[in-house]
Formats: C-alpha cells, sequence, structure tokens
C-alpha cells in the first residue's frame, strides 16, 4: 500500500523515470508495453461480452484470442 | 502548551511540535513503523553520526494529540536547528549543497530499500555552513519512482538552473511561491539554444510536456511501473543522475580560481573608504563590544564578507550573517564551507524588504523577524544606505534597530563621510538634511542606553555600543 501524501504527478513520475537514462529505458518501453496490455485486455473483455450475446442469440462461441492484436496495438499507440 | 510548527502540517502521518523548549516530532502508526525499519538501518545512524541527518531520539515524556486530536503513536525529540533559514535566503552554492545533500540520503536509503516520500527543499536546514536533513518523517519503504521528484525540480533543481543557465536569481521566485517554480513555467524561461544546456531537456521540457499530457492518475502510472519490472535499481539510477548534474551546476566562473565576476559590495572590502587606521580601530571597537559577555546568537546586518561576523563568532555561540548582495553571500558561503564552518549562518536578504510569512495562512513559513531573535546585533556601514540609498527615515531605522534588542554596536558615517556625499550625490539638495550625526544620537538616547562611542580616526565615522531597555 502506498503511504504518499502528496501527489506526485503522473507525468513527473514518468519524467523522474526516463531521467534515470538507460536504466530507466528499459522499464520505461515494458510500461508502455504493459499499457497496451492493459488496453488489449480491456478490448477482449469487450469482444468477449459482445460474443457472448452473440451466442446468445446465434448459438456460436467466437474463438477468444490470447494476445492483443497487432491492429490494436498500432491504434493505441 | 505546544506549539505545532505550522509548516509541518502537510505530513498527516508526522507533525512537528515544540514544548518545553524541545523539538519534537509525533508519529501515527503507519509513520511509527516506517521508524522502527529506520533506526535498524546502517545508513541512518552513519547519516546521523556525520550530521548530514537531524540527531534523533525516541521522546518518553507527555505528548499532545496530533493537530487531527488523535493519540500519536510515538514521539521523537530532533536535536534543534539553532537558526531556521528558507531556500529563498540561500545563496546559489548554498541550495545546490543543500540539493546534494537530498539526493545524498535518497541515494543512501534506497541502498537499503527505504525511500523519502517528497523532495521539498524545507527538508534541509543549515548549521553555520552544513547542511542537515531534517525530515525523519519523510523516510518509508521504497515503493517505485520516487514521488519526491516533482517537488525536488520545483524547488531545488529548477531555481538552481535558472541562476546557472540563465542568471535569473531564483530567491524572488522561490519567496514568491512556496511551492517553488512549476516545469511549464520554468520550459518558458528556456529558448533557441538555451534549451540544450545541461539538465534542461529532460527535467524540465519533457517533464512539463509530460506534466500537461499524462492524464492517468499518479496510482495507476504506479503500478503499472511495477508491473513493468521497476526495481530500486531505477530510482537509484535517476537519483544518480540528479546528483551528477545538480554537482555540475555553476554560476559563471563562481567555482574557480579566476573569479572575474564581480558584484558591486563583492570588491568592497579593497575598494571602500576605510584607512588602515580606520579599520583597526573599527576591528578593535567590536572585538571590546562582544568580548567579555558571549552571545548567544548575533545578528550581523550587512554583513558583506563576514569579516564581522566571524570575529563575532568567537564570542558567540551562533551568528546570522545577511547581506542583500548574492554574490557575496554566496563567496563567504563557499568560504565558511571550505573551513567546517558551523557557527556563521550566511544568509541573502534585502534588508528593506526582508523575508515575510509564506505558504498556508502566512504561517507555513515565519519572517525573518521571527525566527532570528538575536541578544547582539551588528549594524556596521549600513545606516546611510537605509537611510539615503532606500530612503528610510532615519528614527524608523532606529525604531528597526531597537525592534532587534539586545546590545548593538551601530556605525553612523557623518554627513561629510566620502561614502555619504557620493550617496547624497544622486540626491536632489536637501532631501536628506535631517542626515546628522546630532539628530541619529537623540534618536538613539530615545531607544537605547549608550553605553561607549568612539569617532574612528578618520573622523568621519562614529561606532556607538548600545543597549535597548531591558537588555
Amino acid at each position: 500500500m502506498s503511504l504518499a501524501y502528496l501527489d506526485p504527478g503522473s507525468g513527473s513520475l514518468i519524467a523522474s523515470v526516463l531521467v534515470g537514462g538507460a536504466a530507466a529505458a528499459g522499464v520505461a518501453a515494458k510500461q508502455a508495453r504493459a499499457r497496451l496490455m492493459r488496453l488489449g485486455r480491456r478490448r477482449k473483455g469487450d469482444e468477449l461480452e459482445a460474443e457472448a450475446q452473440d451466442e446468445a442469440t446465434t448459438g456460436e462461441a467466437g474463438e477468444a484470442e490470447a494476445e492483443p492484436s497487432d491492429a490494436a496495438a498500432t491504434r493505441d499507440a | 502548551m505546544p506549539a505545532y510548527e505550522p509548516g509541518s502540517f502537510r505530513d498527516p502521518d508526522s507533525a512537528v511540535f515544540r514544548a518545553d523548549g524541545k523539538v519534537l516530532r509525533g508519529l501515527s502508526g503507519r509513520a511509527a513503523d516506517d521508524w522502527d525499519r529506520l533506526r535498524g538501518t546502517a545508513f541512518f545512524t552513519r547519516l546521523t553520526e556525520s550530521g548530514k541527518v537531524v540527531r534523533t531520539t525516541p521522546y518518553e515524556g507527555e505528548a499532545p494529540p496530533s493537530p487531527r486530536g488523535e493519540p500519536w503513536a510515538r514521539v521523537l525529540e530532533h536535536e534543534p536547528v539553532p537558526v531556521v533559514s528558507y531556500p529563498y535566503e540561500w545563496p546559489f552554492a548554498m541550495l545546490r549543497e543543500a540539493a546534494a545533500l537530498q539526493l545524498e540520503v535518497l541515494l543512501a536509503a534506497l541502498d537499503e530499500g527505504m525511500s523519502l516520500k517528497d523532495g521539498t527543499a524545507y527538508n534541509v536546514q543549515f548549521v553555520g555552513s552544513r547542511p542537515v536533513f531534517i525530515d525523519v518523517g519523510s523516510f518509508e519503504p521504497a515503493a517505485g519512482p520516487w514521488p519526491g521528484y516533482r517537488q525536488f525540480c520545483q524547488t531545488m533543481l529548477f531555481p538552481l538552473l535558472v541562476q546557472a543557465h540563465l542568471g535569473v536569481p531564483y530567491q524572488p521566485l522561490l519567496r514568491g511561491a512556496v511551492d517553488g517554480l512549476s516545469a511549464s513555467d520554468v520550459a518558458g524561461m528556456f529558448s533557441g539554444l538555451r534549451r540544450f544546456r545541461k539538465g534542461v531537456l529532460r527535467n524540465v521540457l519533457l517533464h512539463s510536456i509530460l506534466e500537461r499530457r499524462v492524464t492517468t492518475a499518479a496510482e495507476t502510472v504506479k503500478s503499472d511501473l511495477r508491473t513493468s519490472g521497476f526495481s530500486v535499481e531505477v530510482a537509484k539510477a535517476t537519483a544518480r543522475k540528479l546528483l551528477d548534474l545538480v554537482r555540475g551546476l555553476e554560476v559563471g566562473k563562481r567555482g574557480s580560481d579566476a573569479d572575474d565576476e564581480h558584484s558591486i559590495w563583492s570588491d568592497y572590502r579593497t575598494t571602500c573608504s576605510y584607512s588602515d587606521a580606520d579599520a583597526k580601530a573599527k576591528h578593535e571597537f567590536v572585538r571590546a563590544a562582544l568580548e567579555g559577555r558571549r552571545s548567544r546568537l548575533v545578528l550581523d546586518l550587512g554583513a558583506n564578507d563576514g569579516e564581522y561576523s566571524k570575529l563575532a563568532a568567537e564570542h558567540a555561540d551562533h551568528v546570522v550573517a545577511v547581506d542583500g548582495d548574492e554574490k557575496v553571500v554566496d563567496l563567504l558561503y563557499r568560504r565558511l564551507r571550505a573551513t567546517g564552518n558551523e557557527k556563521v549562518l550566511p544568509l541573502v536578504m534585502n534588508l528593506v524588504d526582508p523575508s515575510g510569512g509564506i505558504g498556508w495562512r502566512n504561517r507555513e513559513r515565519a519572517p525573518f523577524v521571527e525566527r532570528v531573535r538575536p541578544d547582539a546585533t551588528l549594524a556596521l556601514a549600513l545606516v546611510h544606505h537605509l537611510t539615503i540609498a532606500a530612503n528610510v527615515p532615519l528614527p524608523e531605522v532606529v525604531g528597526w534597530l531597537a525592534d532587534f534588542g539586545g546590545r548593538q554596536v551601530v556605525e553612523f558615517p557623518h554627513r561629510d563621510d566620502v561614502q555619504v556625499e557620493r550617496l547624497l550625490a544622486n540626491k536632489p539638495a536637501g532631501l536628506f538634511d535631517d542626515y546628522r550625526r546630532e539628530a541619529f544620537e537623540h534618536l538613539l538616547a530615545e531607544r537605547f542606553r549608550v553605553v561607549r562611542q568612539e569617532t574612528l580616526p578618520g573622523g568621519t565615522r562614529t561606532l556607538y555600543l548600545v543597549e535597548a531597555a531591558g537588555a
């Protein structure tokens, strides 16, 4: 649990990581990927919901993707 | 009745108060857990013993409830700082030293899995020329990026950058805003090629863009960073980069031997109007006034290169040396620091416009006159500047000095003194007809008891040793 009492500012948090330079670059890249993954999962959730509705009407289950598609990643980037 | 330090209200888990002449800090249950962890670390012991972090011990006496009316889980006692000063009173080298200390403390903490909750310049105080980290309540277990980075930028790094790269004095800016300079405001100050000066692109420009563009909640960013494998190593890399940057910042050529940057006052000692005989007599008068009666705190008003502050330090526990010229105070600080002086605190302040109360209810940071209560004051080569150059009426000047109380050494340069003639030459004739020795002595006698007086051999300056009523 975070004990921070002051709002460090979201942009400032990211800036502080970037100031770290090379060591931070890898983490920044991973963070960007994590955000894409999260957006992807959200989309996947939407798709599953839509498919569930489709299934209810057509009786045919769609196959959910395990990873977000490249197309989704490109759109979000 | 305990008095809560008005500057410590921001952290709900910790507050500083004064009781029975002691400086105490109350801790909530959460903060007490952090304290227990902190006191077991090697870095805390090391930094405390080397004087870099304020000496702190558990306090067993009775304590008042927190400002929120709850009992404290734990109370600590801090070694008091002799005179509280603020970053808008510090010259460049002093703020740089304070910033480096904050980062050094952060790095040492990160090495043992702890971090700092915040990064404000108000976490640091000075004992003479030695900076000391005072916010023991700021230590917490390290988790994610340093939350104090923005505060550090606003109150320490940005002020240093604008002074070093643009020649803009930061003192009025810090005094104007208790939270310091925002990234976007500072970004606007760096145009053209200046954007490529050391530390500006990332800490200022990129920072201001990210502040504007990133709207994700800070907690979400933090959890993203954690899931991305953010380790303490990255926080350390950030702190190390900042420390390198801060240590490399300099104003002009101040740090070099070939110091060719001059201010009006930095050459004062070599160009002033005192003959050797006058200087010697003045030195002896001040020494005689101070010796034999040790002072707790001497205030040296218009201290210049600190010659008399250092003399006063031989007969006092502490000395505050104030001058309006940042360059001379900066040079004085560097000399004091080089000799490890812990008695003389040099501060930049325009005496005609002293620091007032700022922040929440104008009480978060106290006015200069409330923080500095001397029992002896030096006002040497000062009265003519206040009256003739700054137009402060002579009775006002004497009344202002009397408010400081205690014993005082006051110098009055006569009308025919070469410096007074120079100042009068810039003013219309007849405006300062009341600037006369007789008028000054009359005013002095109304507010003080004159113990001794002596006119210097040159015959154009008189020194007075006076005692305020009740001193």
